[in-house]
């Protein structure tokens, strides 16, 4: 199976006042092209930080990646990390930052960030921008990474201008192209949210052509320099030198500046907005209508404080999933909303699994989630990563004590009789954690070996991994 | 790995202030500014209670002292640095900057000391009882510091000095009626979030009275911000103390020894105007002392609120 | 809720604290009955005099009938006249307000244009630069501004503007020489213009700024605003800390919640985030510090106008309380609580434009 996503050896501190918290040591998995990874583990034990630190959105200070290794596909996402600051080790570490590599690095992220991997989080109540219309916040997104294709979809409408128009006429979406705007028209087809939503989408689009096609020249140079920036983005992701590297970044430093995200409020106000604009809403409509919003039209100028938790996080979702990204990470996506909301939101990203070939990373500590929806487990506890299986091999056969304590703490109804079994103690303090195994001072089945030395990690059978002393076979690392 | 719990509640307890007061006082001098302040307002304090005991004579007032060249009188002040008599020079009227400055600092202190103190009393039981209580009475209470807050500082202060006469009582009652409100409103917001925490819930639960929650669980853990407050204000309160002496609205004659005073004995005297280009350390010395003395207390009071509130913390 | 439904409410919501700033005023100002019928002085000379004028004032009535006349004459205009031994003795005081209500609303105007000018950028560079060089030097310097005296730093202008000043006169040789040093000056004979207007026309609106324009004389107009400059930028750098140090902090508080996180997650590029995410969400919250620093910047008002003798509302208060005269006293006590008043308002309405969320209480 092809890999999507390869974390190896990821190791995050903090830095913080009482010392050096130790959040992730050698973190180490693999996210395969179209699965549903989860990872699980109780509060505290680094699942939200492994996210972040893949998302690079871990708060500095205190916060560092102090090395590890992330591959997407070709692509090394690590690339400088380890210059952008030197750690002086004293009695109390002190972090000297090289503040232009951390902004060049930045840069770099940036192109990858809500393009290629996204995250949809906790607490949709918060995520959005209280100030923003939800158009506004989705509209960003796709105006950053989705110039060309906004460009390409306008200027083919404006190809195929007669036929919109008859389509809008008869209500109902013709012929099939085989260029961007037949994409998106089968795509609204695909939606079936009914004729008004299909007239409101050929209505924009034919707009945008009209408008397109009165001052062609511009719009054709503003397609042609997306496209060279789009190229340049591409070769940055390879193998390129330092220098080069460097000069791409700087272009596209000023090029993110004229992006001038600020006015793009105002323009949204506009009552004849222009057709890049235009267009980048009936994405964000579409966005909206494939996650099921109904009433998107609407939805679109509404605030945050104005929608439902559940809503507000289908349109947190909607804004990942604005530039197809390859990788989704869900950190904990619907801890905070009601049961019901929570099998709808669920049975969403199931959707987007099948419809999209998304590969979902799913944070929980919920195995019942864990259970209904991932192919595969990563169990972490204390910042290591303690088992990996497939998820049925994982409830079947748990192997590591950590695991199985888990798994039997969670209630059966169809066993009443059964005494839940609980871990006993809690996630150690990461400051100064437990030598040898982190788990050892909670495991009934400790010996002497695992108070010293760290376990490495075993394959016990294909597919099924786990760091223990208790197991014995070839070790993967 | 069981937590240790030794010894009885009481020295656990006081063990774990000290752990938190220690760990404040390392975030304090952690900010040097903050050190360098309070350093500073110490060193005002100890010239405001031993300054005047050295230099002698009567500690309100400055001497006025009368130079004579040959037979005739000099007016004009003398520069600083000069004569060893008057380190810092003389202003018009032949006062000496230096004791105006020494003496000044006992006055202001003592001033301001009145009118934050009694503020903040007020604050404190008008916003507890607000805070705790709320209710029609509650709310009433921060009606009327509403209705306090938004009357201009030293206007009011003006319109009181106009119509009540100009004395001491008169210029610290009006500057309480400045300053009351903002306690009232910092206590109340604070007893807000206090009354909320667990520990005042269960003290309730456990049949404790309304008074004796408020003295034992709400005021001592909403005191910090009220001392943040009050470290912050006490700078503002000589700003306005100065201000109100430099329009010449002294309850005590031109001779009180009073930092805005001295600045007065300048501006106002009949050599104003372009002579007082001349003289500029007239007006310099005693600002640049009101200046370093309210810079400390803003110093140390940002410092100490950023050390209390843990959400600036690093 | 529609945004005028928000004003409507929030209008109502000021009648009970107008009432009790007339009370406070009324209180103050029927205290001292003696001092409240001195502008008849002339004519008392014995005691049923005395009665009579107090009979006219409905001074000898119960409280709330004097309040009751108080509040009709306050509300028809019918304010006093200003004292003898004042500089216009004899002046309906609303002729007097009229005239000196302009030059202060410039004056605080120019000042609040200055704080918003200079405090925002700096609180936000100081917020993003946090435990930096640049957050350090706003910080300590936005500090060290706030606390000068008003009228220390008025003087120090003044020094640094004068002829005899030891600092090079770049400073003071704006204006082809047309500014008059003198009518800054400190002898405080009568309320000269402190400004250059050609000729003896006559004022439209009273703010400086406009008039020049209105004549057209770009001059007198840059004239002007040099004029206008100094005394609001004092005003202007003892107040704007309070912004500074609101906005950094937050600034800070935005910057660690959640929706940032998101846009950062989105590829936002961090000058946007900080632009568009974290700055409109600050602002939000740092205009309702700009209600509660209009009391302090009033002040500052007062002080600088006697300090730069501006022709103002402060001067005339600090003119009138030198000289006792209780009715202007009041009536400039009154106005400047009604302008707090009024600035609370607009900042309240300012910010449920930049915060849809206020407007749904």
């Amino acid at each position: 199976m092809e890999e999507a996503l390869v974390v190896k050896n990821l190791k995050t501190q903090f830095f913080i006042y009482d010392g050096v918290v130790k959040a992730l040591e050698d973190v180490t998995f693999t996210l395969n092209k179209g699965e549903v990874l989860g990872i699980v583990g109780e509060t505290g034990c680094g699942k939200s930080v492994t996210a972040f630190s893949i998302m690079r959105l871990i708060p500095d200070p205190p916060g560092r990646i102090i090395s590890g290794q992330i591959r997407m596909g070709n692509y090394d996402l690590m690339r400088g990390i380890d210059q952008e600051a030197e750690i002086i080790l004293k009695k109390r570490p002190k972090i000297k930052h090289h503040n232009n590599v951390i902004k060049k690095n930045e840069h770099f992220y940036n192109k990858i960030r809500g393009r290629y991997i996204s995250m949809i989080f906790q607490e949709p109540m918060a995520a959005l921008n209280p100030v923003y219309t939800v158009e506004d916040q989705i509209i960003e997104s796709i105006y950053l990474h989705s110039m060309t294709k906004i460009l390409k979809v306008i200027k083919s409408a404006s190809e195929h201008l007669p036929d919109l128009k008859s389509f809008r006429e008869s209500g109902e979406i013709g012929a099939e192209f085989n260029d961007e705007v037949g994409t998106e028209l089968s795509k609204i087809k695909n939606l079936k949210k009914g004729k008004d939503s299909v007239e409101k989408h050929l209505d924009m689009l034919i707009d945008e052509a009209t408008k397109f096609s009165e001052k062609k020249e511009k719009y054709e140079e503003l397609l042609k320099h997306s496209i060279e920036i789009d190229d340049l983005e591409e070769k940055l992701l390879g193998e390129v030198g330092e220098q080069e590297r460097d000069s791409i970044i700087s272009v596209l430093t000023k090029e993110a500046k004229k992006t001038k995200l600020n006015r793009l409020t105002k323009k949204l106000k506009k009552k004849n907005p222009d057709p890049i604009v235009s267009e980048a809403r009936r994405e964000a409509l579409a966005l909206l209508e494939s996650v099921n919003i109904p009433n998107a039209f609407q939805i679109l100028k509404n605030y945050p404080h104005e929608l439902s938790g559940g809503m507000l996080q289908r349109v947190v979702i909607a804004i990942a999933l604005s530039n197809d990204p390859q990788i989704l990470i869900a950190d904990e996506p619907t801890t905070a909303l009601d049961v019901t909301i929570q099998a709808q939101i669920l049975e969403l990203l199931r959707d987007l699994k099948k419809n999209r070939g998304t590969s979902i990373i799913l944070i929980t500590h919920d195995l019942g989630v864990i259970a209904e929806m991932a192919d595969r487990v990563v169990v972490m506890y204390a910042g290591n990563v303690v088992e990996t299986a497939p998820s049925l091999e994982l409830y079947h056969n748990p192997k590591h004590p950590y695991t199985i304590g888990l798994l039997q703490s969670i209630p059966r109804v169809d066993d009443p009789t059964k005494k839940l079994n609980i871990i006993r103690g809690t996630v150690p303090n990461l400051i100064t954690p437990p030598a040898g195994c982190r788990f050892n001072p909670r495991c009934q089945f400790a010996f002497d070996r695992c108070l010293v030395e760290v376990p490495p990690t075993i394959e016990t059978s294909e597919g099924h991994t786990v760091a223990c002393h208790l197991f014995t076979g070839k070790e993967v690392r | 790995m069981t937590t240790q719990t030794v010894g009885t509640p009481l020295s656990r307890a006081l063990k774990k202030r000290l752990e938190s007061t220690k760990r404040s006082f390392y975030f304090l001098t952690r900010s040097p500014l903050a050190t360098i302040g309070l350093a500073v307002v110490i060193a005002y304090v100890l010239i405001a209670i031993v300054g005047p005991e050295i230099i002698g004579g009567n500690p309100l007032m400055m001497k006025q002292y009368y130079l004579f060249q040959g037979h005739s009188i000099v007016f004009n002040p003398l520069p600083p640095f000069k004569y060893s008599q008057f380190p810092l020079g003389t202003t018009f009227g032949g006062y000496s900057i230096y004791e105006g400055i020494v003496k000044g600092a006992r006055n202001d202190l003592i001033l301001a000391s009145a009118v934050v103190i009694s503020g903040a009393l007020i604050g404190v039981v008008l916003g507890s009882i607000a805070g705790y209580k709320g209710g029609v009475l509650g709310e009433a209470i921060m009606r009327v510091t509403d209705i306090f807050l938004s009357l201009p500082t030293i206007v009011i202060a003006l319109a009181f000095l106009t119509v009540l006469g100009r004395y001491e009582n008169v210029m610290i009652g009006a500057l309480i009626i400045i300053w009351w409100p903002t306690y009232t409103r910092v206590v109340r917001g604070q007893v807000l979030t206090v009354r909320e925490q667990k520990y005042v819930e269960a003290s309730v639960a456990a049949g404790s009275s309304s008074l004796r929650t408020v003295i034992k669980h709400i005021i001592p853990n909403s005191i910090y911000p009220i001392f943040v407050q009050m470290s912050l204000d006490y700078g503002n309160v000589i700003l306005t103390l100065a201000a109100l002496f430099f329009l010449g609205f002294t309850f005590a004659g031109p001779g009180f020894a009073e930092w805005g005073n001295i600045i007065s004995a300048a501006s106002n005297s009949a050599y104003a105007g372009a002579a007082l280009y001349n003289y500029p350390w007239t007006i310099t010395i005693p600002g640049l002392v009101i200046l370093l003395f309210v810079l400390s207390l803003n110093l140390f009071g940002d410092g100490l609120r950023d050390v209390l509130d843990p959400r600036m913390r690093r | 809720m529609k945004l005028y439904i928000y004003i409507i409410r929030r209008l109502l919501l000021l009648i009970p604290v107008i009432i009790g700033v007339t009370l406070i005023t009324f209180y103050l100002s029927h205290i001292n009955i003696n001092l409240l019928i001195t502008e008849y002085e002339g004519k008392i000379h014995t005691y049923a005099q005395y009665l009579k004028i107090r009979k006219e004032l409905h001074l000898d009535g119960p409280i709330y009938v004097q309040y009751f006349y108080y509040l009709g004459a306050l509300f028809t205009g019918n304010w006093g006249f200003v004292s003898p031994g004042d500089i216009d003795p004899g002046t309906p005081v609303v002729v007097e307000f009229m005239k000196r209500f302009p030059p202060t609303a410039e004056l605080a105007l120019i000042a609040t244009l200055i704080i918003l000018a200079l405090g925002i950028p700096l609180g936000v560079l100081s917020a993003v630069r946090k435990d930096r060089i640049p957050d350090h030097l706003t910080r300590l310097g936005a500090m060290a501004a706030v606390s000068m005296p008003t009228f220390w730093l008025g003087l120090l202008v003044l020094i640094m503007l004068a002829p005899t000043s030891p600092i090079p006169h770049w400073l003071t040789l704006y204006g082809n020489g047309q500014l008059n040093w003198s009518v800054y000056g400190l002898t405080s004979a009568g309320t000269p213009a402190p400004f250059y207007v050609t000729g003896g026309l006559s004022r439209p609106t009273g703010f400086l700024l406009i008039d020049t324009l209105y004549y057209g004389d770009i001059a007198a107009f840059l004239n002007a605003l040099w004029y206008v400059f100094w005394p609001a930028l004092v005003v202007a750098l003892t107040t704007f800390g309070v912004i500074i140090r609101f906005m950094r902090s937050s600034m800070l508080e935005n910057l660690g919640q959640d929706y940032i996180r998101t846009a950062r997650s989105k590829g936002v590029p961090e000058q946007f985030v900080i632009k568009k995410h974290a700055r409109r969400n600050a602002l939000g919250s740092t205009t309702t510090v700009l209600g509660l620093i209009f009391a302090s910047l009033l002040a500052g008002v007062v002080v600088t106008e006697t300090v730069f003798n501006w022709p103002g509302m402060g001067r005339w208060l600090y003119e009138a309380a030198y000289n006792n005269d209780m009715v202007s006293v009041m009536a400039t006590t009154f106005v400047f609580t009604l302008i707090i008043v009024a600035a609370n308002l607009i900042v309240d309405v300012m910010y449920s434009y930049l915060d849809p969320r206020v407007r749904l209480e």
